[in-house]
């Protein structure tokens, strides 16, 4: 080989070696979230399903955490109720939204035989009669009116216009006006409020973010509950119960809590699972203060009431294969409890939110039975409700629920983008996770919470 | 991408009629790096710390490719070539598997450049070393299966495809074996700055997850090997007289 040849053949490696550190740097792992290691200490207040979930992730990746939670038991708005044989009622959430969500893959990885789809038909309640949703879109007499609704509500996500609620926005749409309680339905009382109180710019937000998909799955014979307890039964062992926070300073190096009854935590960071009203209501004492702008999202994100009301009867008085009743003036939303479950426990479950939830709870037990009842019975005038209601019901009022006070946040008015501020770290000590933290249009989820924990988890991790 | 199809059945047709044309097939092993496609997959298993086995991060592919190549200039030559790559992470715990598969289908327009003595216009000469620049477009079309059903985006199947482009080099050299055959070992480095993951990340997590970037860049080191058969008229690259000789004399 000449001399030439060879100074040729340098020439060609060139080129070839000049990509070698490119490429060699792009294979050569990054600081990836395995490699991250927190190894200081975490208070998680708040044993809902964000905390809990949040608590598992941080001694996964090496934190020391101490979990405090304020009322006698965990779970937060998970709460089965098992007063009744053969069924595990739940009176706060229930149904796993979609099947692309990470709550989802925790059923499927550790009770899979229980997930079932949400079963049963929806029946609408139109001029005094159940029909179905094929009769709203199709029949001649309703000259498309309700295919139209139907329309409206699957385009919020595009929604072109500006801040009005969301009863607003049907009136300018000029919706049917046999509809009005169905939207309610749909929507408002969905949300955790009303159509009256539903802001279509925060709504526009939330349908936007949402891609967990609308196939419903509930558990058949566990409870959303006891999957946390089973999926993270070393974390829930470790909850420290009745420790409710009355303050948090966070003025030095560390960050001190102290609950109500004067015991004093010491920890590097904190994570604040509590829910929204927690937050809204002051009980707990920031040192110093919060920044302004994560005040006004607390006051701009708002929480209402949410009942949970739950009946037995003696035998069905509804049809075969009915799932949902939708759009009842007193109750927006009915459901057949034992549908999928336990179908020979006759339950009926009344789900009411907003004003309607409001109204409800104003009442005496006995009334708000009555008023369903006498729903119930407009809804099925030859299906003997009276008759068949055996006496037994189970009322949940979410507003009256020790340290939670509501059922969960909803798209108000004015609240849009107000969540990526309330769930924003403060002075990379007080982190906050929760389903009103939830920015991704999973807000009001369970899997929202749990989402809100592994991004609050991952922002202490690589603080 | 139809331009680019376009063009490269013109250089095809058009190079065919001419001298030193070949027709390479190849295939291969290559090491990947797409980067944030990887933050993705290992953000999916951080956040199910329940999962005994991990997923797998998307670092190997295999790679299946139809090129052609054809004279441009003394020592320049023309490779159009046509690739697919399958990538694959797979993880079995119980009640849950999850697949996640990319396939690449790549489109290059490549310069071989030869030294002069070397080049495949010239004869004498077993070993051709040749170094390759080029570009072109891919479709991506990633696929997510859990317990072997497809994931879904809002209900809907995700079988998305979408295009980006990619810049690639290499070094290789083309081996005489005899009239029709050469053989060709090369390293290729392929670079996409710009792949659109963000569906992909809704699809393997059910959200998007706040710090995954929603664009990913791709680093792909292919080793290869390539069978090129001669088209058309062709040279005398090896003087016959060599092999035959110390035959005969046996006989």
């Amino acid at each position: 080989m000449n001399r030439r040849v060879l100074l040729k053949q340098l020439m060609m490696g060139l080129p070839a070696a000049a990509f070698l550190p490119t490429f060699l740097s792009s294979c050569a792992k990054e600081v990836l979230i395995e490699d991250f290691k927190f190894t200081g200490s975490v208070i998680v207040i708040g044993a809902g399903a964000s905390g809990i979930y949040a608590s598992n992730l941080l001694r996964q990746y090496g934190a020391q955490v101490t979990h405090l939670e304020a009322r006698s038991v965990i779970g937060g708005r998970m709460k089965p109720n098992t007063s009744i044989p053969g069924i595990k009622i739940e009176l706060g959430a229930e149904e796993i939204h979609g099947k692309r969500s990470i709550l989802y893959d925790l059923a499927q990885f550790n009770v899979p035989s229980s997930l079932i789809p949400l079963p049963g038909d929806d029946y609408y309640f139109l001029e005094n009669q159940l029909r179905s949703k094929d009769f709203l879109t199709g029949n001649a007499n309703l000259e498309g009116t309700g295919a139209t609704m139907f329309q409206i509500l699957d385009s919020f996500a595009s929604y072109p216009g500006g801040a009005q609620s969301v009863a607003q926005y049907l009136e300018e749409k000029e919706l049917d006006a046999r509809f009005i309680e169905i939207a309610n339905a749909l929507v408002g009382n969905e949300y955790g409020a009303d159509n009256n109180r539903i802001g279509m710019l925060a709504l526009k937000e939330a349908e936007a973010g949402y891609s967990s998909g609308e196939d419903g799955q509930i558990l058949k014979d566990k409870s959303l509950l006891e999957l946390f307890e089973t999926a993270f039964a070393e974390d829930v062992n470790q909850v420290e119960l009745n420790k409710p926070v009355e303050s948090i300073n966070y003025e030095g190096a560390q960050v001190v809590v102290t609950t109500e009854n004067g015991e004093s935590f010491t920890a590097d960071k904190v994570l604040i699972t509590v829910p929204l009203s927690i937050l809204k209501n002051n009980s707990i004492t920031f040192i110093p203060t919060l920044p302004s702008d994560k005040l006004d999202s607390i006051d701009a994100i708002k929480m209402d009431n949410g009942l949970k009301i739950v009946l037995q009867f003696n035998a069905p008085f509804w049809v075969g294969n009915t799932g949902s009743i939708i759009g009842g003036s007193k109750v927006p939303e009915y459901w057949i409890t034992g549908a999928g479950k336990n179908e020979s426990v006759n339950l009926v479950t009344a789900f009411l939110m907003g004003e309607k939830a409001d109204y409800m709870a104003g009442l005496s037990d006995a009334q708000k039975i009555t008023e369903i009842l006498e729903e119930l019975s407009l809804l099925y005038p030859t299906g003997n409700v009276l008759g068949k209601y055996n006496g037994i019901n189970i009322v949940q009022n979410w507003l009256q629920e020790p340290y939670i006070e509501g059922a969960y946040s909803y798209p108000s008015p004015g609240s849009e983008g107000k969540r990526s501020v309330l769930a924003a770290p403060v002075e990379g000590k007080l982190y906050f996770a929760g389903e009103a933290t939830n920015f991704n249009g999973h807000l009001a989820t369970v899997h929202g919470a749990m989402e809100s924990g592994y991004r609050a988890v991952k922002e202490i991790l690589e603080a | 991408m139809k331009n680019i199809i376009l063009l490269t059945l013109f250089f095809i047709f058009s190079f065919s009629l001419r001298a030193q044309n070949y027709l390479n097939l190849y295939s291969g092993y290559g090491i990947t790096a797409p980067k944030e496609l990887n933050k993705s997959i290992e953000a999916f298993s951080y956040a199910r710390p329940w999962l005994s086995e991990k997923q797998p991060l998307l670092e190997k592919t295999f790679t299946l490719g139809l090129g052609y190549t054809g004279i441009l200039a003394k020592g320049l030559f023309i490779s159009p070539d046509f690739q697919y790559n399958i990538s694959k992470s797979f993880a079995e715990n119980t009640n849950f598997k999850t697949n996640i598969e990319m396939h690449w289908w790549r489109g290059n327009i490549n310069l071989d450049i030869y030294p002069l003595e070397f080049g495949l216009d010239s004869v004498g000469f077993r070993f051709r070393p040749f170094v390759r620049v080029g570009g072109g477009a891919s479709a991506i079309l990633p696929r997510i299966d859990f317990n072997d059903s497809l994931a879904t985006v809002n209900d809907e199947d995700y079988t998305p495809h979408f295009w980006t482009y990619q810049f690639s080099s290499g070094i290789g050299c083309r081996i005489y074996l005899n009239r029709i055959i050469d053989i060709m070992p090369f390293v290729q480095y392929n670079y996409q700055p710009s792949v659109d993951i963000e569906d992909f990340n809704l699809a393997l997590h059910g959200t998007s997850v706040p710090g995954l970037g929603n664009v990913s860049k791709v680093s792909n080191l292919q080793f290869l090997l390539s069978v090129s058969f001669k088209l058309g008229r062709s040279k005398e690259l090896i003087p016959e007289q060599k092999e035959p000789k110390s035959k005969k004399k046996k006989k």
